[in-house]
């Protein structure tokens, strides 16, 4: 038995010996090479959800339309690396596909929690950067100069500004004095946030009752709770990963705490993540950066957001598409655009190809003209949106648009469980 | 007693042996870093079988030799990194300066350390290694000056290539490798083995069990800030999850555990073994942790000693 387990042991460090040369010697010239660092494991894999069937759709559509880059005919593909949601793992993952793979090309997507150790990485070896899903103010803020990468996402002044107006629709205008409770991680993602809440609700003549930000994974909140048991408030709101919301939201609920309305981020955009909350689920309200209903059609396959969520619920069990799915399509569209824009793989050439870009993806316009910090990004849309159960399933409507009254409202505000004062 | 004596004398010749090739293979390394032709990927591999080994020798030292079972390695690798951070990104001190810098701040941290986790043996000690980790962990996620929770980046400019990370992480794993191994041949190590097997014999045949234990705790605090730093270098940030990480501690037991503890060729099996299953797994998401799960229960249920013990046994070879 023994002499078994060793012989086996010796074939599986062999096969990783022969697996670690593979990637590189796979490197053709008739392939770009895209990076893309996802979390299919752990905390954040629900914002991972679809990653998979987005790059074998962007993958295979390429492969029907070659794209001509350095004078050939070319096709993409796209190395998925999983970050078990783990920021060590990110940058390790970045690394490897850097140096192992020799991509051409980084998306940066997920959250900050990703996006920012993976820019960060790619700015270090000076390899052109796509970053979204990351709200551009935590990124911007994260290093002084981006050379090589771009963001295209919303700024943390339009999340507030978006919340705020789904609080004034529970009730809870400007000027009310409003109690707003504020609920944010000690990450990167959660102090720029909560930096910019406190001082914007004070400004805009709320209450801010702040318990201070807590360390990611947190199990107990009862201080959380207790704090806001006792300063009575209005209105919840922050971004979390889902199981720190699914822990701080059960022990705020069990403390008694009742509110006019919930308005969170991240951790509220997926049905499956909002699903586990059970009954207080309904009526939470959240961002909508995607909807099947937006009225933007891709630029690369000419497939409009209705037509795409039809896909993706035929090949996924009836599911709706995820809006960070929408986001990865948008990401690897913008990746296309950007080889066929540049005509080579020439790295400084790539990166100026994505800095001008002026191009519709399924998630809207994408121009890079604006400037955080040393942060070229392109702003995307941003609605609100409210949780709502219909026929018994949850459905997430389009309550708000004021920030982009171009987007069609699917709903209105309705009382929920989540809405009990 | 015969055969007893022919072992010894095998056990002799090998000691002459492994030493000169030990220096050559590390010489050869060298050469290799120097000389750039090694391609990126490859350095890339080999400075983290590298710093892992370093890591796993710095273990091993306290839990192997020194009977000093510690869960909380990960203070140092994260202090280390925080330095490292400081040092670069307020400071704007030149990476010269870094390293040298990074690891005294672990030893001079690790002396009030000891003389709380010094109070405590066996079980107790290695609970309250962790917890001191945790602790600092907890102290920089709140502390201003460091970003608290949304970390740190290592600023030089220009960042050292990978060439360079690699030749600093193989000093790293040279010093780890030679000073265990310059330790468990002197009387500091015969000192070690002793407290280990039994603390109370040792002391009443004339050991400093303080002095010795200090000792051990400081080298590998100095091992795995040197280490710490070099691996945070590679990464260019830090978040307080990110360095204090039980993780750390978890895969330098792995590394240990697989290769062997208490033998100094161990942890350099076990960081071969580790790096490259690790970076295979990551094609396959969420087998990583059970596949080194599955390996080590293996390793412990058939080769207990590790595959450094085995070979041991099996060939005598010290």
């Amino acid at each position: 038995m023994k002499r078994f387990v060793a012989v086996m042991l010796i074939i599986v460090l062999a096969l990783s010996l022969t697996a670690c040369g593979t990637s590189a010697s796979e490197k053709t010239s008739s392939v770009i090479k895209i990076g893309y660092v996802n979390p299919t494991t752990g905390a954040l894999a629900g914002n991972g959800e679809g990653c998979a069937w987005v790059v074998k759709k962007i993958t295979d559509y390429v492969a029907e339309h070659p794209i001509t880059v350095d004078g050939q005919k070319k096709t993409i593909q796209v190395i998925v690396y999983d970050s078990a949601s783990d920021q060590n793992t990110c940058s390790e993952m970045a690394q490897k596909l850097i140096e192992e793979d020799k991509i051409d090309l980084m998306i940066a997507i997920q959250t900050p929690n990703t996006v920012i150790p993976v820019a960060q990485v790619a700015e270090r070896y000076g390899v052109p950067c796509i970053a979204t899903q990351s709200p551009v103010d935590p990124l911007a803020e994260s290093l002084e100069k981006f050379k090589w990468t771009c963001d295209a996402f919303y700024t943390l002044d339009q999340v507030y500004e978006s919340q705020r107006a789904l609080w004034t629709q529970a009730g809870n205008a400007p000027g009310s004095g409003a109690k707003v409770g504020l609920l944010f991680a000690n990450d990167a993602d959660g102090t720029a946030w909560h930096e910019l809440f406190v001082r914007r609700l004070a400004e805009d003549g709320y209450e801010a009752v702040d318990p201070g930000q807590y360390p990611s994974r947190t199990t107990d909140f009862s201080n959380v709770a207790a704090k806001f048991k006792s300063a009575e408030i209005d209105v919840i709101a922050g971004t979390n990963i889902p199981p720190d919301f699914m822990n701080a939201y059960s022990a705020i609920i069990s403390a008694g705490v009742r509110v006019d309305c919930v308005t969170m981020g991240k951790c509220c955009l997926l049905q499956s993540d909002v699903e586990a909350l059970g009954e207080l689920a309904d009526g939470i309200m959240t961002q909508v950066w995607w909807d099947p209903a937006y009225p933007y059609t891709s630029g690369l396959t000419g497939i409009g957001s209705e037509e795409l969520n039809r896909m993706y619920a035929e090949e996924n069990n009836g599911r709706t598409m995820p809006q960070p799915a929408a986001y990865a399509y948008a990401a690897l569209e913008l990746a296309v655009h950007t080889f066929e824009k540049a005509g080579t793989t020439r790295r400084e050439a790539v990166r100026d190809a994505i800095r001008s870009l002026d191009v519709t993806t399924i998630v809207g316009h994408v121009k890079y003209d604006q400037q955080m910090k040393g942060l070229t990004y392109a702003c995307t849309t941003l609605c609100g949106g409210q949780w709502q159960r219909e026929n018994g399933e949850l459905v997430l409507k389009v309550i708000d648009n004021s920030l982009y009254p171009e987007i069609q409202l699917t709903g209105s505000y309705q009382p929920g469980n989540a809405t009990q004062k | 007693m015969m055969r007893k004596i022919a072992g010894l004398t095998d056990t002799a010749r090998l000691k002459i042996n492994v030493f000169p090739a030990t220096v050559l293979v590390f010489v050869i390394l060298y050469a290799l870093g120097f000389s750039g032709i090694l391609p990126a990927n490859v350095m890339r591999y080999l400075l983290q079988i590298f710093l892992y080994i370093a890591l796993g020798e710095a273990w091993n030292l306290m839990s192997g030799f020194a009977g000093m079972t510690s869960l909380g390695q990960q203070l140092y690798v994260g202090l280390a990194g925080y330095a490292a951070a400081i040092l670069t990104g307020i400071y704007m001190q030149p990476l010269p300066t870094v390293l040298p810098a990074a690891a005294l701040v672990c030893v001079i941290a690790a002396i009030p350390v000891s003389a709380i986790l010094f109070r405590m043996q066996g079980m107790y000690f290695a609970v309250a290694t962790w917890v001191a980790a945790e602790a600092a962990e907890k102290l920089f996620l709140n502390w201003k000056f460091v970003g608290q929770g949304s970390g740190m980046t290592i600023r030089l400019s220009p960042y050292p290539s990978v060439g360079v990370i690699y030749l600093l992480a193989l000093t790293v794993c040279m010093l780890a490798v030679l000073t265990v191994y310059r330790i468990t041949r002197s009387r500091l190590g015969m000192g070690l083995l002793a407290m280990r097997d039994d603390p109370v014999a040792a002391a009443s045949i004339g050991l400093n069990l303080t002095r010795t234990r200090l000792t051990v705790y400081l080298l590998a605090a100095l091992i795995s800030g040197l280490a710490g730093s070099v691996f945070f270098l590679n990464k260019g940030m830090i978040y307080p999850e990110s360095g204090f990480s039980i993780s750390w501690t978890v895969s330098v037991v792995f590394v240990c555990i697989i290769g062997g503890a208490g033998t100094v060729a161990g942890p350099v099996i076990g960081a071969v073994i580790y790096v490259l299953l690790r970076e295979y797994l990551a094609h396959y998401p969420g087998w990583s942790n059970i596949m080194l799960g599955a390996i080590t229960l293996l390793v412990i249920f058939f080769f207990p000693e590790g595959i450094a013990g085995a070979l041991k046994k099996k060939k005598r070879i010290n």
